[in-house]
C-alpha cells in the first residue's frame, strides 16, 4: 500500500487526551506526524505560521476548550481563504445536538464522540487514520 | 320602662272650657270625643283602659281598627293575649305583670295577628293607675301601628346585610384570586428551579466524565508500562481502582439518566410491551435467572424510552439481587385508565422497614462491594413513572421475594 504521509493537527487542551491519541497512534504503529495545539488561538497561530505542512493536512478538533472553543475556531478558520477547505474532524465528549449541527454548518468532515475505553479509542484512531490515508486531498 | 308619677283615680279632669249649661257641655264633650277619634285615626294610635278587678278592657274605635276587629264589646286580658303574635306572648305578659307589680309604666314593641292572619307591629305604651291606698286598679295605655316603620327598618337592614355580604364575598374572591396567583407564581418558580437542577446535574455529570476517563486511561497505561515490574499487591490495587472508576462511571451515567428523566420527551408511539420486555431481558442477558413473561401483555401508546428504562431497572434489580436461579414473573393488570405492571422475583425479599427508603436517590441496601449498584435505579423508576402520572410500589417481606409494581397510563397524555 502506498503510504502517504498525513499531517495531523490535534487541537486539544487535556494533556491526558493528547496522550491518549499518541498512545493510540503508537499501538496502531501510526507514524504520521502529530502537531499539538492547546486551544483554538494556538491552533490558528500554528496553521497561519505554516508549521503544519499544507499537503495532506487534517485537523482533529476538540470542542470544549479555554480561550477559544472548537466552534469559534471553526468560524475563524472558515473565514480564512487559506483554510476554507481544510478538513476538520471533531473529536469531543459532547453529545449535544446543537454542537453537532453547528459543527456541520461549518463544514466539518466528521463528528466523533471520544470512546469511553482506551481499546475503543485505539480502534477509532486506526479507522480514522486508515480512512484519511485513503482519501484524496487537494 | 319609665316610672311616671302615679295617677290617682277619681281626680278631676280638666277640660279647659267654661260651660254654662248641660246641653252645651254635652255638645262640647261630643266635639272633643270626635276630635280625639279623628286624631287617633290620623296617628294610627288607639287607646285602652283595663280594669283589673273586673278584667274588662275598653278599647277606642281606632284600636279596634288597628287590630282588624269590628268595634264592639270590651275585651278580657286573656282575649287580648290571645291576639298577640305567639312568639311575643310570654314577653308581653311579663312586661305587663312587672308594670302592675311595680306600679310603673312601659313602652314596648310587639306583634299582633289580625283575624285574617297577617301580622302587624305595635308600639304599646301602658301605665298603671293606683287608688289612694296605692293599690293598682287599672292599666291605661295606647297602641300605635308601626308596621310601616318596622317594615322599612327591616328592608333597610336586609339591604344593608345584602350589601355587606356582597362586599365580603367580593373581598374573599379577591383574596382567593391573590392566593391562586401566589401559588401559580410559586409553582412556576419551583418548576424553573427543578429544570435548572436537572440541567445542572446534566452539565455537571457530563463534565465529571472527562477527568474520570483521564484517570482510567492513566491507570491502564501505568499498568501497561510497568507490566513486568508490578507486584501482585500493586496489581490488585490497580484492579480495585478500575472497579471504583467503573462505579463512578455508573453513578455519573445514573445521574445523567435521572436528570434527563425530567427533561427529555419523545413522541408517544404504539409500544408492544411484550416485545419491549423481551428485548430488555435479552439486553440484560441474565446468566441463571428464569424469567417468565405474561403472554398477553398489552400494546399501549407511550414514550418507549422511559418505559424501557423502568423495566430495565426493575428486571435488572431482580436479576442482581435475586440470587442464583431466581424466578422472575412479569405481569400486567387492567386498572382503569392505567395498566398496572409488576415484576415479581423469588429472591431474598426486602424487610418492610426499607420499603420507603429504597425509592430515594443513592439508597442501597447492600454494600457496594458486594453488589455493584449506584442507588439510582429505583429513584429513576419513580421519577419516570410519576412523570407519566403513574404510581410505584413494592410488596415484599424478608425471605419471601419482592413484587415491584407500577402503573402506566393506557394512553399517553401529550405535553407532559
Amino acid at each position: 500500500m502506498d503510504e502517504k504521509v498525513l499531517n495531523i493537527l490535534l487541537v486539544e487542551d487535556d494533556q491526558v487526551d493528547v496522550m491518549n491519541v499518541r498512545r493510540a497512534f503508537e499501538k496502531n504503529r501510526i507514524v504520521n506526524p502529530l502537531f499539538i495545539a492547546g486551544d483554538g488561538i494556538e491552533a490558528l497561530e500554528i496553521l497561519r505560521g505554516g508549521l503544519v505542512p499544507a499537503a495532506r493536512r487534517i485537523v482533529l478538533l476538540d470542542l470544549n476548550m479555554p480561550r477559544m472553543t472548537g466552534i469559534e475556531f471553526l468560524r475563524e478558520l472558515r473565514k480564512d481563504p487559506m483554510f476554507m477547505h481544510t478538513p476538520v474532524v471533531v473529536l469531543t465528549t459532547s453529545n449535544d445536538d446543537r454542537d453537532k449541527i453547528e459543527a456541520y454548518n461549518l463544514n466539518v468532515a466528521g463528528y466523533l464522540i471520544k470512546p469511553v475505553t482506551f481499546i475503543d479509542f485505539v480502534e477509532l484512531m486506526a479507522s480514522l487514520n486508515k480512512y484519511w490515508t485513503l482519501v484524496e486531498l487537494p | 320602662m319609665t316610672k311616671n308619677p302615679r295617677w290617682r283615680d277619681g281626680g278631676t279632669f280638666p277640660l279647659g272650657v267654661v260651660t254654662t249649661d248641660a246641653d252645651a257641655l254635652v255638645a262640647e264633650l261630643r266635639r272633643r270625643e270626635q276630635q280625639l277619634r279623628e286624631s287617633q285615626r290620623i296617628a294610627h294610635i288607639g287607646s285602652w283602659e283595663w280594669d283589673l278587678a273586673s278584667d274588662r278592657i275598653e278599647w277606642s274605635e281606632e284600636l279596634f281598627r288597628i287590630w282588624g276587629l269590628d268595634p264592639g264589646e270590651p275585651f278580657s286580658y286573656a282575649a287580648y293575649v290571645d291576639r298577640l303574635q305567639p312568639d311575643d306572648r310570654e314577653r308581653m305578659q311579663k312586661v305587663i305583670a312587672q308594670a302592675i307589680e311595680t306600679r310603673s309604666s312601659y313602652v314596648v314593641e310587639h306583634r299582633i295577628v289580625l283575624p285574617e292572619g297577617t301580622e302587624r307591629w305595635i308600639l304599646g305604651r301602658g301605665t298603671v293607675v293606683c287608688d289612694e291606698q296605692g293599690t293598682a286598679v287599672k292599666v291605661r295605655g295606647t297602641a300605635q301601628d308601626i308596621t310601616d316603620r318596622r317594615n322599612a327598618e327591616e328592608r333597610a337592614l336586609a339591604l344593608f346585610r345584602e350589601q355587606y355580604e356582597r362586599e365580603r364575598a367580593e373581598r374573599e374572591r379577591e383574596e382567593l384570586r391573590g392566593r391562586a396567583q401566589e401559588l401559580a407564581t410559586l409553582a412556576a418558580a419551583l418548576e424553573r428551579s427543578n429544570r435548572e437542577l436537572d440541567a445542572f446535574a446534566y452539565a455537571a455529570s457530563h463534565d465529571l466524565r472527562a477527568p474520570l476517563r483521564g484517570i482510567a486511561n492513566l491507570a491502564q497505561w501505568i499498568e501497561e508500562d510497568l507490566q513486568d515490574s508490578l507486584s501482585d499487591d500493586t496489581r490488585e490495587m490497580l484492579a480495585l481502582m478500575r472497579t471504583r472508576m467503573h462505579r463512578m462511571e455508573s453513578l455519573i451515567e445514573g445521574i445523567l439518566q435521572y436528570s434527563r428523566a425530567g427533561r427529555a420527551h419523545e413522541q408517544p408511539v404504539s409500544v408492544d410491551v411484550c416485545r419491549l420486555v423481551r428485548e430488555t431481558i435479552d439486553l440484560l442477558s441474565p446468566e441463571s435467572a428464569i424469567v417468565s413473561v405474561q403472554v398477553d401483555l398489552p400494546v399501549i401508546v407511550a414514550e418507549p424510552t422511559p418505559l424501557r428504562q423502568v423495566f430495565q431497572n426493575l428486571i435488572g434489580n431482580a436479576i442482581k439481587h435475586g440470587g442464583d436461579d431466581v424466578e422472575i414473573d412479569i405481569e400486567a393488570k387492567d386498572a382503569g385508565a392505567f395498566w398496572e405492571f409488576s415484576v415479581t422475583d423469588s429472591g431474598p425479599g426486602i424487610p418492610a422497614e426499607f420499603h420507603e427508603r429504597i425509592w430515594g436517590i443513592f439508597q442501597t441496601l447492600e454494600a457496594r462491594d458486594r453488589v455493584e449498584g449506584t442507588g439510582i435505579g429505583l429513584s429513576l423508576v419513580k421519577k419516570l413513572v410519576e412523570a407519566q402520572g403513574g404510581q410505584v410500589g413494592v410488596t415484599s417481606a424478608a425471605g419471601s421475594g419482592a413484587c415491584f409494581w407500577f402503573s402506566w397510563p393506557k394512553t399517553a397524555t401529550s405535553g407532559v
